[in-house]
């Protein structure tokens, strides 16, 4: 049987929008480096989040800076990375609950009938929660190779791209 | 992950705006049409190969950081006397580097990097288009950035036998030659 239009929709939207795909790499790199400690907290934090957030788009909330504060989240989680050190529980849980919260709150669904926007939202927290356990797990075992270079490496470029996109932002 | 979005990303959904995939191309031939800027982000990575580690990857990490805040400057119009000047000198002090194989410490390596990256990040955040794929185009242009630093290492690790330390010293004499003309071409602007 094939899955609903709104639940594939919801699915690909975390990796089909550039600030969620920038946001959720910068986060799954700091979860990539808590992932033998804490990793199911730190996504469970986020699962949090993501729901809450998913949960107040269907309640109606309006516009929020969610973008804004999910490529802050980017900036920081990138810096993080780029210094090659593993973030504390005590940082990285509320900063998942934040991420979490933000990427719902940027996800509002496309559709205006009822049972399509709730098959979205419900799409979105699955691929949302999906991508990045994957990008966590990946990241924990890129980590362990060659001091976790390439982890700072991508760490660095996306703060850069984090960094630069919110000063266009604010310059608008 | 980045490479795979850009690749197949579609732009239908809720935050597509712009076309993604044409703009992340649009910046990642940003760098790459810039001769002076192609040839100091690779006498980046091979000067880090030819001090090693862990300078051969502590300069990339630290060049696009620094880079995004020139480019944060850029945006924001701070004035910046004689950008080209200083993207010129660049490509010579750091073709110079690797020419003369200076082992200078990694604080000073680091030092002199970011110092050009400001200039660096500054002519790209002037540049940078305000509109709905600036992710794209900021992501497609720090991406080629790192690539080209990954050249740079990749012909630096020739430093290994002794016809590559040759090799990678004239490549360097080779681009502190070009920054010269780069810098008589900005000088004559």
């Amino acid at each position: 049987m094939a899955l609903p239009v709104g639940i594939v929709a919801g699915l690909v939207h975390p990796v089909s929008t550039p600030a969620h795909v920038v946001a959720l790499t910068g986060f799954g790199l700091i979860a990539g480096r808590n992932f033998s400690r804490a990793g199911a907290a730190i996504i469970g934090a986020f699962a949090l989040g993501l729901t809450a957030g998913l949960g107040a788009i269907a309640w109606g909330v309006g516009e929020t800076p969610a973008s804004d504060v999910l490529l802050a989240s980017a900036t920081l989680c990138g810096l993080i990375a780029a210094s090659g050190l593993t973030a504390p529980v005590s940082l990285a849980v509320p900063v998942a609950l934040v991420s979490g919260l933000a990427l719902g709150l940027d996800s509002p669904p496309e559709s205006i009938l009822v049972g399509e926007a709730v098959a979205m939202l419900i799409g979105t927290a699955c691929g949302g929660i999906g991508v990045l356990a994957m990008i966590a797990f990946v990241a924990s075992t890129i980590a362990r190779w060659r001091q976790g270079i390439i982890l700072r490496v991508a760490g660095s470029w996306l703060a850069a791209i984090a960094i630069l996109v919110l000063a266009l932002r604010w310059a608008a | 992950m980045l490479l795979l979005w850009a690749a197949g990303a579609a732009p239908a959904f809720a935050h597509g705006g712009g076309d993604v995939a044409a703009g992340f191309a649009g910046g990642f031939g940003h760098p790459l049409f810039g001769p002076d800027h192609v040839a100091a982000m690779v006498a980046v990575g091979l000067w880090g190969a030819v001090l090693g580690s862990p300078a051969i990857w502590v300069l990339p990490v630290v060049f696009p950081l620094v880079m995004a805040f020139g480019g944060v400057l850029g945006i924001a119009a701070v004035p910046m006397p004689r950008v080209e000047v200083g993207i010129a000198v660049s490509a010579i002090m750091l073709g110079l580097m690797v020419a003369l194989a200076v082992r200078a410490p990694l604080a000073l390596a680091i030092a002199v990097v970011s110092a050009f990256a400001i200039f660096h990040g500054h002519a790209h955040g002037a540049e940078l288009p305000r509109g709905a794929d600036a992710i794209a185009f900021s992501a497609g242009f720090v991406v080629a950035t790192g690539l080209l630093h990954v050249c740079g290492i990749g012909l630096g690790l020739a430093t290994r036998w002794p016809a590559g330390r040759l090799a990678v010293r004239l490549v360097g004499a080779g681009i502190a030659g070009a920054g010269a003309i780069f810098l008589r071409a900005a000088l004559s602007l």
